[in-house]
């Protein structure tokens, strides 16, 4: 029942990305060309709806299906792309002042403090109105968000196991801190952390879609799922498909995604193994 | 922390706040006596006509009388000021104040003194009122021969001042001069004493005004309106979508909608009352103020008047106005609507057309260009006006990149003197004085210029000029047309102003731009 | 050593806001130009002029920042230049009741009903409870709150006609805001203290509970919640973050008056003085909120305190 649940979710995630791959060139509209004269048509089978447009159209009359393949690209790519950054500046930070300890710990963890005390949906709109939102912004401002959730984490979850027998163990034994680290702690702490990174997900797409309805999210005519979302939150009862669908691709992905993490941090974290995991 | 030195004082005010705010709590359902209407902003929130702008006028003008109204049709009518007249080729103005006139709050009657305090005020270098800085250009002085006369001395003629300036439609509400220098500012900012039907009871900072009828003047006897709700009360409620649901939920009384709520509205039953061609967006042209080596671009490719023109018959604005703003309004001739330019033919949808004059400019293939767009109210609907008019301008090979950003972020680029490079969204309003509003946006001599040539100066000196009422017309429908001809901008809409009016609402109507007649609303039964 | 402890934290506390100041302070002077967006519509040059001496920026940045440095520790942040003159600080104070309530109320709520359902759905693993609560926790994860926000007025408050849309008010006009500011976070908190749980549950000092006979709800409620409540606790400073910064968008879509709508219109209309108002006043609430989390810590677990 597991293993199926596993295989389903990470068929729909292969799906996903070779949708964003390759999806775009086997769609019959483009997704930034519309016809105002079919603006807001309904899904195919609601009364009103065509087969031309499977899941209806926008306010500008463009073909949703068209536009959730496309928008797939962008977002997973700011999701890859923030996860990547974020866990690993804040893995890195956060397991290296865990591990030194003393003086060194105290100022990066007031470092870390302060970025996590920073209002940075503030600072998003800020750099947004500076320059203009763009791609480059959006997956700037989302890691300088997490980055430090992942420093903490990764800092407490250090402290935990820097003193369990088998890192004394390591350490008397002569290995150097980058090995003690990279062989002895990461394995450790990697559970939570992916714990912390499959949450994420959620995170960067929803936070995308609130950096949107705040104005500064991926710039149109460029679809996103998140900014889709935002433009259609007035047609919730006119029009309600130009944000069911999008928000159902964002709603899929991170269901595959979490169940995934869950079997890995089984898979990974030995001591959960065979109890039915988290 | 940082802030401690006045920390005890801080946190008495904060605990004092956090009870009021949940002792003051209010379900606020519409019932009978109570108007609610929702707003999107509040702007300034301020209660004095110049510490701010005029989209205050929505609540201020509930509290405050002007000197001249105007009727539906634009005339102009007796306010507090009962009669006036023009002497001195338009250099000269005398109005005549209405006598009996009390202020609320037991702060006495409308003389002279509060009239010329009044203006003064509104004139002043501190002032924030949006038309301080061009009333002050004309304004010298202001003298008070008798209690109920106030002489205006004008530097330059204006032969609209009663319309323009001085009408209901801008921003010169009459205050209390001896309530103002008795309190202070900041007092009277919060608490305003004029002599309109209503007072502020209550006004919670970004959240609500409540307003109540005047209890020291027996009711239907305030000298200009006999408003039908004891209690008229102001949200601001940003987000569109709440706005409408507030409608059908009865929680609003009168709210501006989006033009795709409409449908939706008018199944739940809700009435939709549209204030006709108050607003107009407009696509500007960066780089074409050609009588401004600084502020013009001759390498934009529509430097080119042809191109302008291609521009505009790119654009099927007729399916636009039907699909976008569900039929409420007209192609736009002009960026703002001016009765003397009806006759001036707006440009019909002719692709065919937009991609000879391309070829003709060198352009067959098309360009590339920047559009930039901002939302503001009304006006939610730009960013999908520049969306929809970049997909008419694809067709005939120009790509429009769309950068949304703000207005303040447009308008600092805009004004800041340089020649720029790109296009954006903007919405144009009609003046009451449309002389005004034409040297505003076409002449070298304002900030906000987007487009200037030789030829234009010529004929806006030539109206400046007239002292003819006929022929300063006639000179005004003439700078309208060439403007049109130049394709000083891309001219898109004469758009509606649609809002929502519940069931307990009865007659309400807006009749200009910025006059909401929010005191004269019906009641159903 | 607390009390040598809060104190090197205050410390810290100061130079952290003293750091932020002057970020805030940078950013909020180079996203634009107020004078343009204070002057009317036909303005001259020498209104432009006026107005830039008027607000101090014909001064060099530095003497700018010191200058508002300065005022700022006297609470001082100068007058906001949208808002009526107001002073910017008063602004943000007098906003501030309407968020922290609704902040106060959204958390408390999303953490009893969060650390409920995690223990819940830890102790039925893999039966259809747990996978029920797990199916809310991620539709809570992926679901922006402006859309939520929008639907539940759609469904609560119009179709049903049981609470307010949105505003201000008693307590019927914090259920729906709290649930979309909340829902977010409750899934967060679910997820860890299910994961947690199922490890507290599985270690050696909860099998020697067991086998000691302590009773079974004992052991859940007691021994083995209190220590998976530690990543709950690591996080609660975030989730405060979350709160707040989730109000910039719920007080939008709920027209609620508080400090996150101040932000984003202060930001909309470059009114430097209140950004740097809000903007700090928002950054020592962070503070002040991971403080406390850090003397939880040190009161939750006994290993922590050691190690200081």
């Amino acid at each position: 029942m597991r293993d199926l649940a596993f295989r389903v979710a990470v068929a729909l995630l292969v799906v996903f990305v070779v949708v964003a791959l390759i999806g775009p060139y086997f769609m019959e509209h483009d997704p930034l060309r519309g016809s105002l004269r079919a603006r807001l048509d309904p899904p195919a089978w609601l009364p009103g709806g065509t087969w031309d447009y499977p899941l209806g159209t926008d306010r500008l009359g463009r073909d949703i299906l068209s536009r959730i393949v496309s928008g797939a690209r962008i977002s997973l790519a700011v999701c890859a792309l923030v996860i990547a950054i974020a866990g690993t500046v804040g893995t890195v930070v956060g397991t290296f002042s865990g591990y030194m300890g003393g003086m060194t710990d105290r100022v990066i963890m007031r470092v870390v403090d302060l970025a996590l005390s920073f209002p940075v949906i503030l600072l998003a709109l800020l750099l947004g109105a500076i320059s203009g939102p763009s791609f480059a912004n959006i997956v700037i401002v989302i890691s300088l968000v997490l980055w430090s959730q992942y420093a903490r984490m990764a800092r407490g979850e250090t402290l935990r196991v820097k003193n369990e027998d088998y890192v004394d163990l390591a350490r008397t034994s002569g290995l150097g801190h980058a090995r003690i680290i990279s062989r002895h702690i990461l394995p450790n702490i990697a559970p939570s952390l992916i714990v912390v990174a499959t949450l994420q997900v959620g995170v960067v797409i929803v936070l995308e879609a609130s950096l949107s309805f705040l104005g500064v999210g991926v710039p149109p005519p460029n679809p996103s799922w998140g900014s889709m979302v935002s433009e259609g939150r007035s047609y919730v009862v006119t029009a309600w498909w130009v944000a069911m669908f999008p928000g159902l691709a964002i709603l899929f992905v991170v269901m595959a995604v979490n169940i995934v993490g869950d079997h890995l941090t089984d898979r990974l974290n030995p001591a959960l193994r065979g109890r039915g995991g988290a | 922390m940082t802030i401690s030195l006045t920390g005890g004082f801080r946190a008495a005010l904060f605990a004092s706040t956090m009870i009021g705010a949940v002792a003051t709590s209010s379900l606020a359902f519409a019932d009978g006596d109570t108007l609610t209407i929702a707003i999107p902003t509040f702007s300034d929130q301020t209660m004095v006509p110049w510490a701010g702008s005029g989209q205050r006028k929505t609540y201020l003008d509930l509290v405050y009388d002007y000197l001249v109204y105007l009727d539906a049709d634009g005339n102009t009518e007796p306010g507090l000021a009962e009669s006036w007249e023009m002497t001195n080729e338009g250099k000269t103005w005398t109005f005549h104040i209405r006598q009996g006139v009390p202020f609320s709050g037991g702060w006495g009657e409308v003389t002279a003194a509060d009239v010329k305090y009044s203006i003064e005020r509104l004139i002043a270098d501190d002032s924030r009122a949006g038309p301080a800085s061009t009333m002050r250009r004309v304004i010298d002085t202001v003298e008070t021969p008798d209690d109920y006369t106030v002489v205006v001395n004008l530097k330059a003629p204006d032969f609209l001042l009663d319309k323009g300036y001085f009408g209901e439609a801008q921003q010169l509400g009459i205050v209390s001069k001896a309530y103002v220098e008795k309190v202070g500012e900041v007092a009277a900012t919060a608490a305003p004493v004029g002599t309109g039907p209503y007072v502020v009871e209550k006004s919670v900072d970004g959240s609500e005004i409540d307003m109540a009828l005047r209890d020291d003047i027996e009711p239907g006897s305030h000298w200009r309106v006999n408003p039908e709700f004891a209690n008229v009360v102001f949200r601001a409620v940003p987000e569109e979508a709440t706005r409408v649901a507030m409608l059908r939920a009865g929680e609003a009384d009168i709210a501006p909608v989006g033009f795709d709520s409409i449908p939706g509205l008018k199944d739940a039953g809700i009435r939709i009352v549209s204030a006709e061609k108050t607003w107009s967006p407009v696509i500007r042209l960066g780089g074409v103020v050609q009588t401004d080596e600084k502020r013009y671009n001759p390498d934009v490719p529509w430097s080119d008047v042809r191109v302008r023109q291609a521009l505009n018959y790119a654009i099927d604005k007729q399916t636009i106005i039907d699909e976008l703003f569900q039929g409420e309004g007209v192609v736009a001739n002009g960026d703002t609507p001016v009765q003397a330019w009806n006759d001036v033919p707006p440009y019909p949808y002719d692709p065919d057309k937009a991609k000879e004059l391309l070829a003709e400019a060198g352009y067959p293939d098309g360009f590339n260009m920047t559009l930039k767009t901002f939302t503001t109210t009304p006006g939610a609907e730009l960013p999908l006006m520049a969306e929809a008019a970049a997909l008419y301008w694809a067709d005939v090979g120009i790509k429009a990149t769309i950068e949304p950003g703000d207005w303040p972020a447009i308008r600092s680029e805009w004004t800041s003197g340089e020649a720029l490079d790109f296009a954006f969204t903007h919405r144009g309003f009609p003046f009451p004085n449309p002389e005004n509003g034409v040297e505003a946006g076409f002449s070298n001599r304002s900030l906000f210029a987007s487009f200037t040539s030789e030829e234009l100066e010529g004929m806006l000196a030539a109206l400046a000029s007239e002292t003819d009422p006929k022929a300063r017309t006639e000179k005004l429908t003439g700078i309208g047309q060439y403007l049109r001809d130049q394709a000083a901008a891309v001219f898109m809409v004469l758009a509606n102003e649609p809002y929502g009016v519940g069931p307990h609402v009865g007659d309400w109507g807006i009749t200009t731009s910025y006059v909401y007649n929010f005191d004269q609303v019906g009641r159903a039964d | 050593m607390p009390a040598k402890l809060i104190l090197i934290r205050l410390v810290e506390a100061f130079f952290a806001l003293l750091l932020m100041s002057l970020v805030v302070f940078l950013l909020s002077r180079i996203t634009g130009d107020p004078v343009a967006l204070l002057l009317g519509d036909n303005a001259t040059e020498a209104d432009k002029v006026a107005m830039i001496r008027e607000l101090g920026l014909d001064q060099s940045l530095a003497a700018q920042y010191w200058h508002f440095l300065a005022n700022a520790l006297q609470g001082d942040f100068g007058r906001s230049v949208a808002a009526g003159r107001e002073p910017a600080l008063d602004l943000v104070l007098s906003r501030l009741p309407a968020s922290l309530s609704l902040a106060a109320v959204a958390l408390a709520s999303t953490m009893l009903v969060g650390i409920v359902l995690g223990v819940l759905a830890a102790v039925t693993h893999g039966t259809a409870a747990d996978v029920g609560i797990r199916l809310i926790a991620l539709i809570g994860q992926s679901v922006p709150s402006f859309w939520l926000g929008i639907v539940l007025i759609y469904l609560v408050a119009v179709q049903w006609g049981l609470l307010p849309t949105s505003g201000y008010g008693g307590p019927a006009h914090y259920v729906l805001p709290a649930a979309t500011l909340g829902l977010f976070t409750l899934a967060a908190i679910t997820r860890l203290v299910r994961a947690s749980m199922l490890d507290a549950l599985g270690s050696e000092y909860v099998k020697l509970a067991r086998i000691k006979g302590i009773s079974e709800a004992a052991v859940i409620w007691r021994h083995a919640l209190s220590n998976s409540l530690i990543p709950v606790v690591t996080f609660m400073g975030t989730f405060f973050a979350t709160m707040i910064t989730g109000a910039v968008v719920v007080e939008t879509v709920f027209a609620w008056p508080g400090i996150g709508r101040l932000a984003y219109e202060s930001i909309l209309s470059r009114d430097f003085p209140v950004i740097q108002a809000v903007v700090l006043v928002i950054t020592a609430l962070f503070i002040l909120a991971n403080l406390l989390v850090d003397f939880l810590y040190l009161a939750i677990d006994p290993r922590m305190r050691e190690k200081g």
